[in-house]
Formats: C-alpha cells, sequence, structure tokens
C-alpha cells in the first residue's frame, strides 16, 4: 500500500506527494501527457527526439547546465518516451530537492535550442536507433507487425521513428512541438520520497505557479478499424535461427478484459512452469524461446505471440504449436491452480515495483499523468485477485482468430 | 511579481548518512547467515552466495556456470518441471548461476510461503539431481544461443576482447562457455565440479524482507545443517600474458550498420588500495553522462548513443575497456577520439571544478545506492567476497570525497596503458578495417570457438 496526497495547481499541474522518510532522498518524476502517438506521418521519432533535446539547455540553465548541477549534488536523471507518454526523472537527495524543481521548470517554460544541439541531437538518436532496432537480430520485428497491423493509428510506427523523418523535422517543428504539448495542464508531477506536502506544496507553487495553462491540448488521430483478414509477410534478416512474430490487436490498459488478457500470456509464457516453456521449449523441443504478452497502452494495443525455433525445427510447426495454446485454453480453459500461480507472480511483481523511492514514482507516474488516478496502484493487487477461470477462457475465445492476426516469419537470409 | 529565476536554488544542511546496521549469524558448517527484516511488504528473499566463480573453470569454460545452472533444474526426489511449478505456485523465482569470482543462488515468494521457499532452495543446493536429460537440454540452450549471438556485433567483440587479451587464460572465454567445451561435459565432469566448489564454508546467506530473525533462524540451520563443509582446495591464479605493443583485431560481420568498438588492456584487482582514485579517474574519463568521452564522442561529434569506461571488479585483475557502438563510417574517428581522451587523462592535472563535481557525484550517490534492503544485501556480498570489513563503504565514501587532482592524474598513469592496449572491432571489415591501420597491425579475428 503506497499512501499519497494529490493537489492541483491553478494552472492545472498536477502533483501526487508520496512521503516516505526511509532515506533523504527524493525521486522527482515529470511526466508530460505526449508521446509517439500525438505525432503525424512524416515526423515520426518526433516525440523522442524532443525528449533528448530537454537536457540541452534553457534559458536559465544554458548548455549542460542540467546535468552538470544535478550530478554535482550526487542526483541521478534520465527519462524516457514511449507511445502515449514522456517522463522526466531526477533521483536527489532530499536537502537538494530544489534544484530539481528550478530544473524542471525552467525546461517547462524556458526551453532554449540551437540548430547545432538540434542536429547533434539528431545524429544520437538515429545512432540509438542503429544500435537497438538495424543492428539487432530480429531489431525491426516489433515495428514491422505493428505496420500491419494498424492501418491509420499512430501505434503503426515505432517511439523511436525513422531516420527518413528524423533527418526532415527542423527546429521550426521543435518549436510547435513545445507549444503544444510542454504546458502545465498536460503535465503531472510525482514526488516520492523524504518529502512533506507542506513543502511540496510550497516548492509547486513557487516554480511552476506562475506558468500559465495552455489553450487546450488538441489531440487528433484516426481510430482504426479491427482486421478483416489475416496478413502474413517474410522477412529475410542477418539472423541464424528463423523466428515467428504474430499479433493480434486486443484492448488498451483501460479495457475490463485488459487484465485477464495479461494473466493469460502469464499462464502460456511467464516462467519455466508455464504452457509455452514446458510443452514448447522443454518437452517438445520446438522452440530456443517463446513467449506471449499484452501491450500496456492507452489505444487499444497488441497481444502478441513469438518464438524463436530450434535448429532442424520447421517454423511453421512452432507456430501452428504456439497458436494451437489459445485455442486450448479457449476450449478448455485452465484450472484454478494455474490461476492462482499466476495471481502470485503477478502481485509479486506489483509488490517489487513497490520497494525504492524511484520505483515507486515510476510506478504511479503512469496512472497519474495519464488518468490522473495515481491510487490505481493500490487497486491493483484486488483487481488481480477478482479475475476468474472464466474470465481467462472467455478473454481466449473472444480476441483471437486467424482472421484477425498479423504473422511475420524471420527467416536467415542466403548470403550469395 | 515574477520569480527571479537567475539564481540556482542553494541546498539545505545535508543530513548525515548512516549505514545500515545488520546482524550475522555463522552456523557450525561456516556458513554465515545475515538477516535483514523489512516488513513494510509480503515479500521475502533468500540470497545465497558461494565463494567460487568462473575462475574455477580452468581450461573447462563455461563448467561452473552451467553446473551452478543446473542446481535450479531438479533434485534427487523432485524433476526439474516439479521445482518451477512448485517455486512459480508460491509466487517465486528460483536461479541459480555463477560470475567470475562467485555463484550464486536465489528464491523470493510471498512471505506466507517463507519456510516453502527455504525449502526449495536448500534442496536445491543441497540435493541437485544432475540428471543427463536436463544436462542435455541446458547444453542445447546454450548453442542455440551462442548461434544466435554470430549476429551481435557487441558479442563478437566483447569474444575476441577476451581471446585477445587473455590467451590460455581463465579470463580468456565466455563464462557461459564455447561450443566446443559445452559439448564436452557430462554428468561426472559435472558432479565432481559441484562436490569441489559448491562449499557452506565462506559463503553467505541473506536474508531479506517480511520475517522475524528469531523465528527463522532455526529453520535456516536446519535446512542447511546437513550442508558439510570440506576444505577449499587451493587455487592459484595464472599469471597474465603480456601485450607488448597495440594490437587491432576485426570480427567481420559484412552487413553490420554499426561497429561494436572496445578499446581495452590488463585491468586492476577490485582489492587495489588506489581503489578510491581509480574510481574517480575512471568517472571522469567514461564512467557517468557527463564524462569526458560521452561529451566528446556523443554530445559533440555525434558518433554514438553512448559510451562507457570500465575497470572490471574481480578479485585478480581483469580488463579495463572503453566500449561503445558507433555507424561504419566513422569507426576510425571514434577510435582516435577515445584514445586521444585516454592519453588526455595522463597529460596533465584535471581541473578544480571537474574533480569536484565528480567528487559530489559519486559521494551524493551513497543514500540512493543503499536505499533498498536489496542494495543492501548486495554490498554485503561484495563485503564478503572481497574480504573487506563492515566500514569498507564508509571508508570509501570519505576516501573518495578527498580524492586529490594530483592522485586521479597517478592513476591515470599508473593504470591507464594506452600504448599497450588492443583495439577491438566488431563490423563491416570490408569498410571499418582500412580506417584502422592506424592504430597497429590489422589482424581478421577467426576463431573455431565462434
Amino acid at each position: 500500500m503506497i499512501e499519497f496526497e494529490q493537489f492541483r495547481l491553478a494552472n492545472g499541474l498536477n502533483v501526487v506527494v508520496a512521503e516516505n522518510k526511509k532515506a533523504p532522498i527524493v525521486a522527482f518524476d515529470l511526466l508530460y501527457h505526449v508521446g509517439s502517438k500525438n505525432e503525424n506521418w512524416g515526423r515520426t521519432g518526433f516525440a523522442h527526439l524532443f525528449e533528448h533535446l530537454m537536457f540541452e539547455g534553457s534559458l536559465h540553465a544554458p548548455g549542460k547546465l542540467f546535468d552538470e548541477l544535478l550530478q554535482n549534488v550526487g542526483g541521478e536523471n534520465n527519462a524516457y518516451t514511449t507511445e502515449d507518454l514522456t517522463n522526466y526523472y531526477e533521483l536527489i537527495p532530499s536537502h537538494e530537492v530544489e534544484l530539481a524543481f528550478w530544473l524542471e521548470s525552467d525546461r517547462m517554460r524556458f526551453l532554449n535550442i540551437n540548430q547545432d544541439t538540434f542536429e547533434n541531437q539528431r545524429l544520437v538518436v538515429i545512432e540509438e536507433r542503429r544500435q537497438r532496432v538495424d543492428n539487432q537480430p530480429y531489431g525491426t520485428a516489433m515495428e514491422k507487425l505493428a505496420s500491419m497491423i494498424y492501418d491509420k493509428h499512430p501505434y503503426r510506427w515505432p517511439v523511436i521513428g525513422y531516420v527518413d523523418h528524423l533527418m526532415d523535422s527542423t527546429l521550426d517543428d521543435v518549436t510547435s512541438f513545445y507549444q503544444r504539448f510542454y504546458s502545465p495542464d498536460n503535465a503531472t508531477l510525482i514526488l516520492s520520497g523524504d518529502i512533506s506536502l507542506n513543502r511540496a506544496q510550497d516548492l509547486s507553487e513557487k516554480y511552476f505557479g506562475e506558468f500559465k495553462a495552455s489553450a487546450g491540448i488538441k489531440r487528433d488521430f484516426d481510430f482504426d478499424q479491427v482486421l478483416i483478414s489475416e496478413k502474413r509477410d517474410t522477412i529475410y534478416d542477418s539472423v541464424q535461427l528463423p523466428a515467428f512474430f504474430m499479433g493480434f490487436p486486443t484492448v488498451s490498459e483501460t479495457h475490463p478484459d485488459y487484465l485477464a488478457l495479461d494473466l493469460l500470456a502469464d499462464i502460456l509464457s511467464n516462467g519455466k512452469s508455464s504452457r509455452f516453456y514446458q510443452d514448447l521449449v522443454y518437452n517438445r523441443r520446438l522452440a530456443q524461446s517463446v513467449s506471449a504478452f499484452q501491450e500496456q497502452n492507452e489505444h487499444p494495443g497488441v497481444f502478441g505471440l513469438y518464438g524463436i525455433v530450434r535448429p532442424g525445427v520447421d517454423i511453421q510447426t512452432l507456430e501452428d504449436f504456439t497458436y494451437g495454446h489459445i485455442g486450448k485454453v479457449a476450449e478448455y480453459g485452465v484450472t484454478e491452480a494455474e490461476l492462482e500461480k499466476v495471481k502470485n507472480l503477478s502481485i509479486s511483481s506489483v509488490i517489487n515495483r513497490m520497494q525504492g523511492v524511484a520505483n515507486i514514482a515510476d510506478f504511479m507516474s503512469r496512472y497519474a499523468g495519464v488518468y490522473q488516478n495515481p491510487g490505481y496502484v493500490n487497486e491493483l493487487i484486488q483487481k488481480v485477485e477478482a479475475i476468474t477461470t472464466s474470465d481467462i477462457q472467455r478473454v481466449a475465445s473472444t480476441w483471437f482468430s486467424p482472421s484477425n492476426r498479423a504473422v511475420l516469419h524471420y527467416l536467415p537470409k542466403v548470403l550469395s | 511579481m515574477a520569480l527571479d529565476r537567475s539564481k540556482i536554488p542553494q541546498g539545505r544542511e545535508p543530513d548525515p548518512f548512516i549505514f545500515p546496521q545488520w546482524q550475522e549469524f555463522t552456523l557450525i558448517n561456516g556458513l554465515t547467515v545475515v538477516i535483514l527484516p523489512d516488513r513494510r511488504f509480503p515479500q521475502i528473499s533468500y540470497r545465497l552466495m558461494i565463494p567460487s566463480g568462473a575462475t574455477r573453470d580452468g581450461r573447462q569454460s563455461g563448467l561452473t556456470s552451467l553446473t551452478s545452472e543446473l542446481l535450479s533444474r531438479g533434485t534427487k526426489t523432485k524433476s526439474s518441471s516439479e521445482i518451477a511449478e512448485l517455486t512459480e505456485s508460491i509466487g517465486g523465482r528460483l536461479s541459480t548461476g555463477s560470475q567470475w569470482d562467485a555463484s550464486f543462488g536465489f528464491i523470493s515468494s510471498l512471505s506466507k510461503y517463507k519456510e516453502k521457499s527455504l525449502g526449495l532452495l536448500a534442496e536445491s543446493i543441497l540435493h541437485p539431481a544432475f540428471n543427463d536429460e536436463d544436462i542435455q537440454f541446458l547444453i542445447d540452450q546454450r548453442l542455440n544461443n551462442l548461434l544466435m549471438s554470430r549476429d551481435s556485433t557487441s558479442f563478437l567483440a566483447s569474444f575476441a576482447m577476451g581471446c585477445t587479451l587473455f590467451p590460455d587464460h581463465p579470463f580468456e572465454l565466455p563464462i557461459n562457455g564455447t561450443p566446443q567445451s559445452l559439448k564436452s561435459f557430462n554428468r561426472p565432469a559435472i558432479l565432481q565440479h559441484y562436490k569441489k566448489w559448491i562449499q557452506p564454508c565462506a559463503s553467505i546467506l541473506i536474508v531479506l524482507g517480511d520475517v522475524d530473525p528469531d523465528q527463522i533462524l532455526p529453520g535456516i540451520e536446519a535446512s542447511f545443517a546437513e550442508w558439510k563443509p570440506m576444505p577449499w582446495e587451493s587455487y592459484e591464479f595464472p599469471i597474465m600474458p603480456l601485450i607488448k605493443k597495440n594490437q587491432v583485431v576485426v570480427v567481420d560481420k559484412p552487413d553490420a550498420v554499426q561497429s561494436s568498438i572496445r578499446v581495452a588492456h590488463h585491468g586492476v584487482s577490485r582489492k587495489n588500495p588506489d581503489m578510491p582514485a581509480i574510481i574517480v579517474m575512471n568517472t571522469i574519463l567514461g564512467g557517468y553522462f557527463g564524462s569526458r568521452l560521452n561529451m566528446n564522442l556523443r554530445e559533440e561529434k555525434g558518433f554514438t548513443y553512448g559510451v562507457r569506461s570500465v575497470f572490471t571488479e574481480r578479485i585478480f585483475p581483469g580488463y579495463f575497456a572503453v566500449a561503445t557502438d558507433v555507424r561504419n563510417e566513422v569507426t576510425g574517428d571514434a577510435v582516435k577520439e577515445i584514445f586521444h581522451e585516454i592519453r588526455g587523462m595522463q597529460k596533465e592535472l584535471i581541473d578544480f571544478k571537474t574533480l569536484e563535481n565528480v567528487r559530489n557525484f559519486l559521494v551524493g550517490r551513497f543514500p540512493s545506492d543503499f536505499e533498498t534492503t536489496d542494495q543492501l544485501s548486495q554490498a554485503l556480498m561484495e563485503l564478503k567476497l572481497y574480504g573487506f570489513d563492515e566500514n569498507y563503504f564508509s571508508r570509501l565514501r570519505n576516501q573518495i570525497s578527498r580524492v586529490t587532482a594530483e592522485q586521479v592524474l597517478d592513476a591515470a598513469r599508473k593504470y591507464l596503458n594506452p600504448d599497450n592496449a588492443i583495439v577491438v572491432v566488431g563490423g563491416k571489415a570490408s569498410e571499418v578495417a582500412p580506417q584502422l591501420s592506424q592504430f597497429g597491425d590489422v589482424t581478421l579475428f577467426e576463431s573455431e570457438l565462434i
């Protein structure tokens, strides 16, 4: 159980305080409700590129001062961007917490980027893409799968973006993106650790209180039709073992079926006693590894299956056996003991996310920043407990059919 | 009136940093037990560290880690599937494995199952099955993982670095073994290795979480009582082979779009008395975001997403390495800048502002590095493994806060060795090899081991 208080400034900045005096440190997370789904085709990757630029200087903390000042007090800081949000965070000794307010407020309102730093960070991001995607075996699989599943929705492109779009972006794009999304009413501040509610109120008001709210954030995107027929593709890549990737459009994380789908993925592939591991990896020796997951997204996400075949095994055999497990759950259900097991694993992972002030802030940030509901972290265990075996069977028969999926095969490319 | 934002806020007085305390018990067989209660969450974990790691492989690369991994794959009375089922049913994770200096066993569970999880860990460590089917299964898994690693430039570079820096030496080959060595292991070899190197004496068990020490201790004593101590076999670490001049090694991956670079030479022991100065020196060079290497290669030149330098922390001297991934066409330029920054550290005293910034950064991190019981247990294992006393971390913090510019320069001159270094690049040889001949004779790495 995480105890917390919540208040909102007149300009709309939402502030959550989870005081905890165990160690003299504070985790300071400032989450903006903007991610790659707020980008337009032609500028993919921009939300994440923008996150990089936020470290490149503001009016009162120019150049590299942001990092230097935080390092100088033993603070750590970083940020990440997803499809739905961008989260900037500091972990800082509590006696220096005011510095985080000063720095974060300055870059919320007074970001100061020039052409050189813009071009430099664009190169850095392209190297990040090469390192994580283009130079990795199967590295492009998830973005290719998403582009097959989504037709119009921005989830069809990757958060890191495409190189040609990054190269097309300009300093003007930076200004308009900043004005559109970086305002107090589109942000949530989560403070976890050694800071009192009073001090949090004083410092929030002092540093963020004078900023004006935006005129309203415009969010436009096209929702998709569901897939009406199967899509398949084969990629010849620099890989040693063939692999398949399969995706089904399912639900958002606020949908009533979300947790049941998440637990279904656990029953299939979480741990060495899971159905996939026992049947496909250990007993039949078809797969080197095989996995199931439900994406956690604000808009309807994907339920994914993927498997890497063992040498000498036919990829279609592994694909069929893997997909067959969903049919088995739909037809015969799961046992009470099996469900109890994945509930215990799920509860353990919730508890793990509540240890340490940085984990707590990160755990709360998504629910506070996207849904204005930080207390959801305390309801999660109960919601998991409430799922029944018939829920699992029902979602397995509702969301999966061969006509509602995209399938990719990665095969070793034959060097001529 | 608008806030005057031109003034940087001054911090308040820091709270004193007090290191967490703990209680230790030693069982008759020499196993040390430390219990760190944290009653906020209904969870418990047990971490066991055995001070014999992959350096004990001898010429059988991968044997130690395979033996320890097999400990969680079934016991004399429970199959590997049963062990997995029993562990995961209680919300638990069981894992066993090895690093260079030690082997580990870990189990966690919801605290209402604290006796069950303790029992599962003890049974796994004391009564492993080592059955042939599971041995073959794990060997096959590793062989396939090695096969897949051929497509990772980073793996290729690290592999070639080990072979080049440490020929005929325990650090030559990866902890997980090679196709050749893995295929040679069988049950008798594994059993023999287990009997020799999985010992209670000088091992440590750390219990974390929702637990009452008085209540759990008798159970721990009973669970591990059968673990009989044997005298440790003495272990001599071979002398390091010499690197007489700079060498360049390229591992070819013809379709790579980035080069994985390692600039490396022999390193220092974790027990080196100059460690505070080495830590400060390495942090300035490549140990944090604001380091000289990162500012140069990433923030100025845009060659890379990131670059780090590291001294391995092992009982026996390992390596110093700068590691990064850069696009093919700037591979030579990046290596040049890496040498430039290494030599720069040896040339002159660093300015006071940088020194102070880095000392503050390192010292200021201590409270967050020891916040959770999990972090504390890692620190405790380090103390035991390297034979440090209980005040080691407080002392290290004080020593770091007093490191001088002269000590940093001395450490750079003594422990950085750019004239006896190797440059290893995993990448597209036809494009990058010509860029690298300026740094030494270029050899194309070929090995039957990958």
